[in-house]
C-alpha cells in the first residue's frame, strides 16, 4: 500500500509513505507525490491500494489522476477537506472518499444525540474490542429457517446476511438460509476466539 | 473600494459636485452673455439657466436662453455634462443606500437566543456547519458563538473563550456545549464553560493527537479526536471488513439506536418483550457501564437498561 502524506491520520497505517517532509528510509519516500517519478519510485505500478491524505485538496485530486493514469487498477481512498472536492475526486477516479468535516461532525452529533450508541460504535470502529464478523454458512444449515437452527444459541444474533452483493439487515426468524450466505455477527474479542476453536473453518477471511 | 466609501461622505461629495457644476455653468453663462452676446444679465438669471439646463427642464423664458452660436454649443455641452453629474451621483448614492436599508432590515430580524435546554456550538467552521445543518433538521435549539457567526441562525458574536459571550448564549441553562474550534480556543472555552455550568455536557474536538488528555482535564465529558476518527474509517475501508460494509448506516446513525427500558418492561425477558418485532434486533445491552453483547432471548430486562437496537432491513 502507498500512502501519500505522513500525518496524524495516516501515521498508524502500514505501507510506503510518500511525503516531502520525511527523511528517506525504509517505508519512506521523500518527494512530491504529485510527480510521476516519485509515485513510480514508490512502486505504484505493482501496488494494489493507494491512500491520499494531503494538506491540499487540489493536490489530492491531481495525485488521484496521476495514480490512475500510472495504474488504472489501483484501489484509491482519499481524505478531502472541502465538500466540493468530493465529487471532483470521485470523478478523478477515487474509489472511496472521506470528507473530514462530515465524518467528524456526524461523530460529534452521535455523542450528543445517542451517547450509548456512540460509545458502542466507538468500541467497534475505534478500539475493535467488538467486531462485526462474517461467517460462511455451514452446509448443514442450508435451506433451514433461522429459528430452526442452533446458530443463535451457539454464536449469537445474526444481525445481517450477505447474499451475493446484497445485505439483508435484521433477517426475520423465518428467513430461509441459502447456500453461499455469509452470516454477520457482532462479537466480543473473547467470543471470537471461542468460535475459532469450535468452528475455525467458518471464519471468513478478509480479502 | 467604492462600496466601502461611507454614504455620508458620498452625499457631501455629490452636493459639492452639484454646486460646483451649477457655479461653473453660471460663470460660463455670464461670460458668454456679456462678452459674446453683449447683453446684460443678472446672477439670478445665471443660476436659473444652470439649473434649468442640468435638470433638463428644456425651456427658457425669453431673454434667458443663449442665442449665439457659441452660446448654443455651450448649452449642449453643459447639458450633457450636467446630466452626467446628476445621474452618476444618484447611482453612487442609491446603491449604498439600498444596501444599508437591507442590512438594517436583516439586523432587526436577528434571531433570539434559546433560553434553556439548548446546545451551544463554539467555533463556526466546516464541522460546525455540519452540526448546525443536522440540528436544524431535527429541530434542536442551538446558538453559535464565534467571532464571525452566520447571520441566519441564533448567534453571539465574539470569542467563545470569554465569559461574557458564553453568558450571552445562556450557558447556565444550556444542555450541552460543542467545541469545534482550534485546540487552544477549545481548551480555554471548556475551562470557562465548566466554571459557569458544572452539569453541562461538553463535547470537544481535538484537532490532532496528543491534546485529548488536555481537553479532558479542562473539563470535557467527551473528546473526539479528528485524526483517530478519520484514520479508523480509512483503515476499515482498507481492510474491507464488515464494519465498512455497514458504515453507510453506521455513519448515518439511522440503523443503530438506543432505547431505554421503562417500568413496563421491567422483569420481562427479551423474548416476552417482543422488542425485536416492534423496534429492532437487540445487539447489546448497557447495564450501568457494563456492556452485554448478544443477550440470550431468556435475558431478563431491568428498568434503566439501555438497549442498542439494530433497525431496518427485512
Amino acid at each position: 500500500m502507498i500512502i501519500c502524506g505522513y500525518n496524524g491520520i495516516t501515521r498508524n497505517l502500514r505501507g510506503t509513505f510518500v511525503d516531502e517532509n520525511v527523511p528517506e528510509g525504509e517505508n519512506f519516500i521523500r518527494g512530491n507525490p504529485a510527480e510521476e517519478k516519485t509515485l513510480i519510485r514508490a512502486g505504484i505500478k505493482k501496488e494494489d491500494t493507494l491512500i491520499i491524505a494531503l494538506e491540499n485538496d487540489e493536490r489530492s485530486i491531481f495525485v488521484t489522476l496521476l495514480a490512475k493514469k500510472l495504474n488504472p487498477n489501483i484501489k484509491t481512498g482519499a481524505v478531502v477537506r472541502k465538500r466540493e472536492s468530493v465529487g471532483k475526486i470521485y470523478k478523478a477516479g477515487a474509489d472511496y472518499v472521506v470528507l473530514e468535516s462530515e465524518i467528524v461532525g456526524k461523530e460529534i452529533l452521535r455523542y450528543l444525540l445517542a451517547p450509548r450508541v456512540a460509545a458502542f460504535m466507538g468500541r467497534i470502529v475505534l478500539s475493535e474490542d467488538l467486531q462485526l464478523l462474517g461467517l460462511q454458512l455451514p452446509r448443514k444449515y442450508v435451506d433451514k429457517r433461522i429459528k430452526d437452527t442452533d446458530i443463535r444459541r451457539r454464536i449469537g444474533t445474526i444481525i445481517a446476511i450477505k447474499r451475493g452483493d446484497k445485505i439483508i439487515k435484521n433477517p426475520k426468524p423465518t428467513t430461509i438460509l441459502q447456500k453461499g450466505d455469509v452470516l454477520i455477527f457482532l462479537l466480543q474479542g473473547k467470543e471470537i476466539n471461542k468460535i475459532r476453536e469450535i468452528m475455525g473453518q467458518w471464519i471468513l477471511r478478509r480479502d | 473600494m467604492i462600496s466601502s466609501f461611507p454614504l455620508k461622505n458620498r452625499l457631501i461629495l455629490f452636493l459639492m459636485m452639484l454646486l460646483s457644476t451649477i457655479l461653473l455653468g453660471s460663470l460660463g453663462y455670464v461670460i458668454i452673455k456679456v462678452f459674446v452676446e453683449h447683453k446684460n444679465t443678472t446672477f439670478t438669471d445665471a443660476i436659473y439657466f444652470s439649473i434649468a439646463t442640468i435638470s433638463t427642464l428644456g425651456h427658457y423664458p425669453a431673454g434667458i436662453g443663449l442665442e449665439s452660436e457659441i452660446g448654443k454649443w455651450f448649452t449642449i455641452l453643459y447639458l450633457i455634462f450636467g446630466l452626467g453629474v446628476i445621474f452618476g451621483g444618484i447611482q453612487a448614492l442609491l446603491g449604498p443606500w439600498i444596501e444599508m436599508k437591507v442590512k438594517s432590515a436583516v439586523h432587526e430580524r436577528k434571531l433570539p437566543i434559546p433560553e434553556d435546554a439548548h446546545i451551544i456550538i463554539t467555533g463556526y467552521n466546516d464541522i460546525g456547519k455540519v452540526i448546525r445543518d443536522e440540528l436544524e433538521i431535527i429541530g434542536i435549539p442551538f446558538v453559535i458563538v464565534d467571532e464571525k457567526p452566520p447571520q441566519d441562525v441564533p448567534a453571539v458574536e465574539g470569542k467563545p473563550t470569554e465569559m461574557e459571550n458564553l453568558q450571552k448564549a445562556n450557558i447556565e441553562r444550556a444542555k450541552a456545549l460543542i467545541a469545534v474550534g482550534d485546540n487552544e480556543t477549545n481548551a480555554v472555552t471548556i475551562l470557562t464553560a465548566r466554571r459557569l455550568n458544572g452539569k453541562l455536557n461538553i463535547i470537544a474536538l481535538a484537532q490532532n493527537g496528543g491534546v485529548e488528555d488536555i481537553l479532558y482535564k479542562c473539563g470535557a465529558n467527551k473528546v473526539i479526536s479528528k485524526d483517530k476518527v478519520i484514520s479508523a474509517v480509512l483503515s476499515h475501508w482498507i481492510k474491507g471488513d464488515f464494519v465498512h460494509h455497514l458504515s453507510g448506516e453506521i455513519f448515518k446513525d439511522t440503523a443503530i439506536e438506543e432505547y431505554r427500558v421503562d417500568a413496563k418492561l421491567n422483569g420481562k425477558s427479551i423474548m416476552e418483550s417482543r422488542i425485536k418485532e416492534k423496534k429492532g434486533t437487540i445487539i447489546a445491552i448497557y447495564r450501568g457501564s457494563r456492556l452485554i453483547v448478544n443477550p440470550a432471548p431468556q435475558f431478563i430486562l431491568k428498568e434503566g437498561d439501555v438497549l442498542i437496537l439494530f433497525k431496518g432491513g427485512a
